[in-house]
């Protein structure tokens, strides 16, 4: 199984890194995507160490590194959301473990020696009744483990040691969580080079189609409608009507050939570019499982062209976030998925030497549209091409709103024309 | 070093860390041992954990609250 670490780098970046491929981060928004991607839909054990937090679900384990840091840094309110609901998880894992058992009155009382992990959910618990009151307790209970961990553990948090969690007991083991990170800073600057670069151009073998009759039919139909959804998701509105013309021009219901089941019940976080805010959206045929913050669509609801075409944008900023913000890649994975397109960027790492990291981080490196076909029956192969064709006014250049390391908002560009307009 | 992080040892028993929650201004932990599953209420003063017994009916009443019925 796929083993994700999560931290905060030196740049206060919140930073994800998985066992099979170290050298790719993905960072801030991306990251806490993962995050969220990873803990969805449900979360298999969820345990508590002085330092980090292990989380296993169905999708891979997973390992906060200093959790508490990420909390206290304020990283993201998402963020510290989901923390507190990965925190909520454990009494759910435990009634399930213990759910057959008699529950007697045994008139319990007096002093109790406490586990770590259990003193944490109970200090929480008393949190919630004196906020105030609390905060000396906790600070002194959660730094001073004294009454409930002997002074080695105490020892090993000083010195260096780390500790794992396995079969209900804790190892203190020596610390090689800072080295690690240590060798994945060099690597996230590397990756900070190129990001945004107005001078990125490319080219690929397609032909303006624009003006097609399937172009001016989708364009005539569709494109006001398409303008404000994808303003509010930061993204240009003919890229997202040259999506929706590959996708269907008009043709079917489901504009955007949204993929219910593919989605269902994964929240996804996307920032509303109107309302300058985070928002969470649910595709689930249960809105009522789910907090009333969260905007809930069901399979009925994306028969309204408008909603399908706002899906369809928080998708392709999904797929986008996948590749890591870059532009090319992200319009591909719109069909190809996660799964494929890591395929293809693995072999052409391999093919070209170059890797998946330095492919991603250049907006005009599209040397994967060579290997997309080592994916079988699987999509389209020349999808990025398809979309570009129906583009119009490609030679401006496709431009897309991110939030970045400081929170502002920013732009990422790229153009790809046509082989036939290279000088 | 080994030891278990979601025990509560009280009188020499050990018990297993279940959910705890805050109910009607006081709060209440449920624990397990290898029998059966107990509520109690519990504070925490000058860095101790002090659990408290309750009286049937309020059992009744956080048992229900906690979904351990």
């Amino acid at each position: 199984m796929t083993t994700y670490e999560f931290y905060i780098n030196k740049d206060f970046d919140f930073c994800c890194t998985r066992s099979d491929n170290p050298n790719f981060v993905s960072k801030n928004i991306a990251a806490i995507q993962k995050l969220e991607y990873l803990t969805q839909p449900t979360i298999g054990k969820a345990r508590i160490t002085n330092r980090n937090m292990i989380i296993e679900t169905p999708r891979g384990s997973l390992t906060l590194i200093n959790y508490r840091e990420m909390q206290d840094a304020k990283v993201d309110p998402y963020l510290e959301k989901l923390i507190f609901k990965i925190k909520q998880e454990l009494p759910k894992a435990q009634k399930k473990k213990h759910g057959k058992k008699p529950v007697r009155n045994k008139k319990i009382a007096g002093v109790a020696v406490v586990g770590t992990l259990a003193l944490v959910a109970l200090v929480n618990t008393i949190r919630e009744k004196e906020k105030l009151q609390a905060t000396s307790i906790i600070e002194d209970l959660e730094n001073d483990f004294t009454q409930n961990t002997n002074a080695l553990l105490m020892n090993g948090l000083r010195q260096g040691y780390s500790y794992s969690y396995k079969d209900n007991t804790v190892k203190v083991e020596p610390d090689t969580n800072m080295t690690q990170m240590e060798n994945n800073l060099v690597e996230i600057s590397n990756q900070d080079a190129n990001l945004s670069d107005d001078t990125a151009v490319a080219y690929l073998d397609f032909e303006d189609e624009r003006y097609s009759i399937t172009g001016e039919y989708a364009y005539d139909l569709y494109y006001d409608s398409v303008k404000p959804y994808a303003e509010k998701w930061g993204l240009p509105s003919n890229l997202m009507t040259g999506i929706l013309t590959q996708e269907t021009a008009g043709n079917y219901a489901n504009l955007m050939q949204v993929e219910f089941n593919v989605w269902k019940d994964q929240i996804l976080t996307v920032y509303n570019f109107n309302e300058e805010k985070y928002e969470k959206v649910v595709l689930t045929e249960n809105p009522q499982n789910y907090d009333s913050d969260i905007i809930c669509i069901t399979r009925q609801d994306l028969e309204n062209p408008k909603t399908n075409i706002s899906v369809g944008c928080i998708l392709f900023r999904q797929s986008l976030s996948y590749m890591n913000y870059h532009i090319g890649a992200g319009i591909q994975c719109y069909n190809y998925g996660y799964g494929n397109m890591q395929q293809v960027l693995d072999y052409t790492a391999k093919m070209t030497g170059i890797s998946k990291q330095e492919i991603l981080a250049d907006q005009t490196n599209l040397d994967f549209m060579n290997y997309t076909n080592i994916v079988n029956d699987q999509g389209d192969s020349n999808y990025l091409m398809h979309v570009l064709r129906y583009v119009e006014n490609i030679e401006d250049g496709i431009d897309i709103q991110y939030i970045n390391r400081d929170g502002e908002i920013d732009n990422l560009h790229v153009t790809i024309l046509p082989n036939s307009k290279k000088m | 070093m080994v030891k278990c992080m979601l025990t509560i040892t009280i009188d020499q028993k050990q018990y297993e860390y279940i959910d705890s929650i805050l109910y009607e201004g006081k709060t209440y932990v449920a624990l397990s041992d290898s029998d059966d599953i107990t509520i109690c209420e519990y504070t925490i003063k000058q860095d101790q954990v002090i659990l408290h017994a309750i009286d049937d009916t309020l059992f009744s009443s956080v048992k229900e609250a906690m979904h351990l019925s």
